[in-house]
């Protein structure tokens, strides 16, 4: 398919040599990359949010395989409705990556003014500050790529709410205990980096055989000698409604790409969830002839306490059916992590496919 | 004369270096060539699943970022420091059994060599990719030089290997450096300390064909490169200097060289 661009810049940028180097240090100029697939639910107040951001020097790129895409008519709605916002649009694709994420990207990394890019996905939305707060952290020359913790919001129905407290908790934790553990992991929903850098191990095209290319950049990015740096900024997501199948299968996905993104944290992972530690705590204490039961129920509770602040540091506010919520999600990621020990496959857009090392879709080109 | 190190491992498998900083290493220590080699373990053995899952080996994922990698700081290095970058890998065939270990290093590849075909199949795998097939220190040191199955079997293999390393960190093989095959004095660089051990000297210029060509016809002397610390302001650096029994010494010389 024939790809075509929009790009619309209603006062054009100066060179980035005719900006003063005080302000090119303070403002670097920022291109936002957004695939985009679908009217997905809430999309245009998502995007919205990008348009409303206070920042001097950025554009957002719009990426859309299909030119019937209906998030090509919500784009040109907000076009409309922000005349002063650079805006690029990239529709069709012509790389045909195994990654359809990254396949869809590739124009807008082509084509991004800046160096300095930002990859933030489309069922994000954002605070007016975004910018200003990520930036200080790539100014750091140690650092190579810029990530943010997932923290779900506006859930309805039960499984919504299932949904957004396993992002705010389980996943925020994993993020923290893989970068502790010396992995450095970088979630795909938000990522900043500088094209230069990414362009030294083969660009944003290298990502593209792997399922997860989040994870990939992140490690590339160790191998150059950078560190990742998780901001305090997270990237908050919106969930809306949500199935309970849907959310059992993309956890399942999740924990079967994490099985071979870093197998030594994967295995690793039960012993800092709350059953199987304290499982492992009640029967040594048995074993030892010491009274079980009240230690067992304090590492229990503790457990849920920590997962319960770190829930309301990430949604901002009280999560009254926690209590509820927090041993489903304890019994369903024990369930899944035992049927991904065995599993190597993943279920992604209908398909079955086979993952291979650091989650390989199909091989690279011999 | 090019001062080079053909066997040198980075982060991409368990070297404690990346490759830009293998690069300015070495580039602001004068050497006109280096090959980075870093480990390419056999992908379904046991122990090779091992190094994989212990981030010790390239693998099918990274591969192409490593070649990436290399291709962008070659540029680097030869704009910085006129230096030529060589990409390669040790093909890494670990055994419970130390004797059936073999280790082999591939210069100037091209693309990826399957480090699960036999020993035969490998070295002509690496034969089309028009690179070097290298032993890599194909005996243990000691007193008594222990040899790896690949040493036993030389005759076998002497038209296979391109050159034998004639030294295993900075331990001289004298039974290597002492025989009639082709020889390649290089470090095994795994940390920055490693330096300190046998290098070659390449009588060519400074161009990856016409350096591999010249380690094919032995166009080589070899040395010990030994650097001392040294205390300045900043705290404690790395000076070079070649000690009196470390001269440089042509190929037919070596078995009669004395290295401590």
């Amino acid at each position: 398919m024939g790809a075509w661009r929009v790009l619309r810049s209603p006062k054009p940028y100066s060179s980035p040599n005719a900006i003063d180097e005080e302000s090119a240090w303070h403002f670097p100029g920022v291109s936002i990359l957004k695939p985009l697939r679908g009217a997905e639910p809430n999309l245009f107040e998502n995007l919205e949010t990008f348009f409303k951001i206070d920042y001097p020097r950025f554009e957002i790129v719009f990426c859309i395989k299909d030119v019937d895409d209906p998030a090509v008519g919500v784009v040109t709605a907000l076009i409309k409705n922000y005349p002063n916002v650079h805006i690029q649009m990239h529709l069709g694709s012509s790389h045909n990556l195994p990654n359809p994420k990254v396949d869809n990207l590739m124009q807008g990394y082509e084509n991004a003014r800046f160096d300095l890019l930002w990859i933030s996905d489309s069922n994000v939305f954002v605070e007016p500050s975004v910018i200003h707060d990520l930036v200080p952290y790539i100014r750091d020359e140690s650092v190579g790529m810029v990530t943010s913790s997932v923290s779900g919001h506006k859930a309805k129905g039960f499984a919504g709410k299932l949904e957004a407290f396993t992002l705010n908790t389980f996943y925020t934790r994993w993020i923290h205990i893989a970068n502790f553990m010396g992995h450095p992991t970088v979630l795909g929903k938000a990522m900043m980096f500088r094209k230069s850098v990414l362009d030294r191990i083969g660009g944003l095209k290298a990502l593209g055989s792997f399922l997860a290319e989040d994870y990939v950049a992140g490690k590339v990015i160790g191998l150059l000698g950078l560190k990742v740096s998780v901001s305090q900024t997270t990237a908050q997501q919106y969930i809306g409604r949500c199935t309970f199948k849907n959310h059992w299968k993309r956890h399942l996905r999740w924990s079967t790409i994490r099985k071979y993104q870093i197998p030594t944290v994967f295995y690793f992972e039960p012993w800092v969830s709350a059953i199987p530690s304290s499982l492992a705590l009640f029967f040594s204490l048995k074993i030892l002839g010491l009274n079980a039961s009240s230690p067992t129920v304090a590492a229990l509770a503790l457990f849920f306490i920590i997962d319960f602040l770190i829930d309301l540091r990430q949604s901002r506010k009280i999560n009254l059916i926690a209590p509820l919520l927090w041993p489903i999600r304890e019994l369903l990621y024990l369930s899944q992590w035992l049927m991904v020990v065995m599993t190597e496959t993943v279920e992604w857009r209908n398909q079955q496919i086979k993952v291979g090392s650091e989650s390989l879709i199909e091989l690279p080109t011999r | 004369m090019i001062l080079s190190d053909f066997h040198i491992h980075s982060t991409f498998s368990d070297g404690k270096l990346t490759i830009p900083e293998i690069v300015d290493f070495y580039g602001s220590r004068g050497f006109g060539s280096i090959a980075v080699t870093d480990h390419l373990c056999e992908q379904d053995s046991f122990m090779g699943r091992a190094a994989k899952y212990l981030g010790r080996s390239l693998t099918l994922g990274t591969f192409p970022f490593y070649m990436e990698l290399l291709k962008s700081e070659a540029e680097r290095a030869w704009k910085t420091y006129r230096m030529v970058v060589l990409p390669g890998v040790e093909i890494t065939k670990n055994s419970f059994s130390r004797y059936d270990t073999t280790h082999i290093v591939a210069l100037g590849i091209q693309g990826w060599v399957s480090p699960d075909l036999s020993i035969e199949k490998t070295l002509e795998a690496i034969h089309e990719q028009d690179a070097l097939a290298v032993a890599a220190h194909p005996l243990l040191p000691g007193k008594v030089e222990k040899p790896y199955k690949i040493w036993d079997l030389r005759e076998e293999f002497a038209t296979g290997f391109d050159a034998w390393e004639i030294s295993y960190g900075s331990h001289l093989l004298k039974s290597v450096s002492g025989s009639n095959f082709p020889k390649l004095g290089s470090s095994d660089f795994h940390k920055q300390h490693h330096i300190n051990s046998w290098k070659t000297f390449v009588d060519t210029v400074r161009e990856p064909h016409a350096i591999l060509k010249a380690i094919q016809e032995q166009e080589l002397r070899f040395q010990f490169y030994q650097e001392e610390p040294v205390d300045n302001n900043f705290g404690l650096s790395w000076g070079r200097s070649f000690g009196p029994e470390s001269q440089p010494l042509p190929v037919g010389s070596l078995a009669s060289s004395s290295v401590t």
